[in-house]
């Protein structure tokens, strides 16, 4: 079966940045993590598949057409969650909704009904009035009431709580039951993604620096600790950074077994967070 | 296209109130040349398409109109269509004002209305200018183009006719134009001018389309 979404040496460019030959594919029943520093890409990575921003080379592909030339049948089968909460401020959440189910073939409003029950939003409340949580429940409900087999989430967690982001994550990981969906989820808040995601790609300045399944990700590298002496030019090239101090140094090695092996007893290796991968992975001071 | 009109109508759903009041002001202020209704009609979809677009703008609500599947050509023809959508109940906001008036028997002169060739004809001359820079640069950018394409309206139409009336015939290139009209029946002048301002539409709106597609947001 192909890729529910394909991309393919996608550039953009911008005076001061760019993207530069991005390419990923996500199957179909996995949540693939999008991660990386503000500015690094991401949202503009968004944008080109959701024809916001127009790219300037290579190939996007969601169920196996063209995001522009099939745009209308493509974005049928797209839910999407942005940062912020661009609906009319002024309208009431079933005014919103009135507006935007028509453009929906497969728009279910029991679904939709049931959604607004459960996240407790009020129907009748403008949307100006609801907390930023509420506000982030409803693009989801919107999101996930028209059949869409792809989510595509652009920071969707940032500036919410603590129990608002791990009912939204509960939410993400209750439609993936459904193994013909998937979600490409976008975030700088990568403890999101320890729960929930199958996949992980980090992009840096433009670039994906690596893409991989999250499990094999965390198994493979490891996070070692030791004296400082222990480093050398030779040593480094283990590690994808490291960082060294008075006390010792800190490093992210690609594969915990080979240091292992190298250094025996004399340092300590703990399994790292998916924080720890991007943080060594794009800090310039910490490059080997 | 409905719901995109809906949308347009239910953000500003209380300035309708205004909008009365605004009629029944035209409508008393220029009784006695009768143009009240016709000010109504033309500055309505002034008030209302710039208001939409301003809400439009401030909650980036692009972001979410183009993520949809709706193909931007249609969100530019609704723009297009609202122009008249809010001529037209500028008109039927004016009727209901003269009506209640009447009906009352209030002791004060009201202009009716007529709805002009000429009125159609110059609304879409005017968006048919203004929108393509709107979809150009949007809303805040193109709020002074509006603004004095509005009042220079105002202000240069008279001063052009009262020109043309004084001078017209003595440029040689007006006089075949204004012998032209002058030859003709009411009926074929209407058509002509109704012809005109369909022909400028459609052209303002292919023109639109082009530059909305290639926006980025």
């Amino acid at each position: 079966m192909e890729p529910i979404l394909e991309v393919k040496n996608l550039r953009k460019n911008y005076k001061d940045f760019s993207l530069k030959d991005v390419s990923f594919k996500l199957d179909r029943g996995y949540i693939m993590g999008f991660i990386g520093q503000n500015g690094a890409g991401k949202s503009t990575t968004i944008k080109l598949i959701m024809n916001l921003l127009k790219r300037d080379g290579g190939e996007i592909k969601i169920f196996g057409k063209d995001n522009i030339k099939h745009e209308i049948e493509v974005k049928n089968k797209i839910g999407f969650v942005y940062d912020e909460c661009y609906f009319y401020e002024e309208l009431t959440v079933l005014e919103m909704k009135e507006i935007i189910a028509p453009f929906y073939k497969e728009w279910d409003d029991d679904l939709f009904n049931k959604y607004i029950k459960e996240f407790d939003i009020p129907p009748k409340k403008k949307i100006k009035d609801l907390s930023k949580g509420m506000k982030m429940k409803f693009s989801l409900a919107i999101a996930l009431s028209h059949n869409a087999d792809l989510l595509i989430m652009d920071e969707p967690t940032s500036g919410l709580d603590p129990v608002v982001r791990s009912e939204i994550l509960d939410i993400l990981s209750d439609t993936i039951q459904d193994e013909n969906k998937s979600v490409f989820f976008s975030t700088h808040i990568t403890s999101d993604l320890d729960k929930i995601a199958d996949y992980i790609i980090l992009i840096d300045n433009g670039e994906i620096v690596l893409s991989a399944a999250k499990d094999d990700i965390l198994d493979n590298y490891g996070l070692v600790k030791g004296s400082k002496e222990l480093i050398d030019s030779e040593i480094k090239k283990n590690f994808v950074g490291i960082n060294i101090n008075k006390y010792g140094f800190e490093g992210l090695a690609y594969n915990k077994n080979k240091v292992k092996r190298i250094f025996g007893e004399k340092v300590v290796i703990e399994k790292p967070t998916l924080e720890d991968i991007m943080l060594y992975h794009t800090r310039r001071d910490f490059n080997v | 296209m409905y719901s995109l009109l809906l949308k347009d109508i239910l953000v500003q759903k209380k300035q309708f109130l205004y909008g009365i009041l605004l009629a029944a002001v035209y409508s008393f202020a220029f009784s006695s040349n009768n143009l009240g209704g016709v000010l109504t009609v033309f500055v309505f979809p002034y008030i209302f398409v710039l208001t939409a677009a301003s809400y439009e703008e401030k909650n980036k609500a692009e972001m979410i109109l183009i993520s949809l599947p709706i193909k931007r050509s249609l969100l530019v023809m609704e723009r297009y269509i609202s122009v008249f959508l809010f001529a037209a109940l500028g008109a039927i906001e004016y009727i209901i004002v003269v009506g209640v008036a009447n009906l009352v028997e209030l002791p004060i002169k009201f202009s009716t209305l007529t709805i002009e060739p000429v009125l159609i004809f110059g609304l879409a001359v005017y968006y048919g200018i203004y929108l393509p820079l709107y979809f150009k640069f949007g809303y805040i950018k193109t709020r002074w183009v509006n603004f004095v394409m509005f009042f220079g309206l105002f202000f240069g139409v008279p001063s052009l006719v009262n020109a043309i009336n004084k001078y017209g015939i003595n440029f040689k290139i007006l006089n075949p134009l204004i012998t032209f009209f002058k030859n003709q029946s009411n009926i074929a002048v209407a058509s002509e001018l109704i012809a005109v301002a369909f022909l400028i539409y459609v052209l303002s709106y292919a023109i639109s389309v082009k530059i909305y597609n290639s926006r980025e947001f």
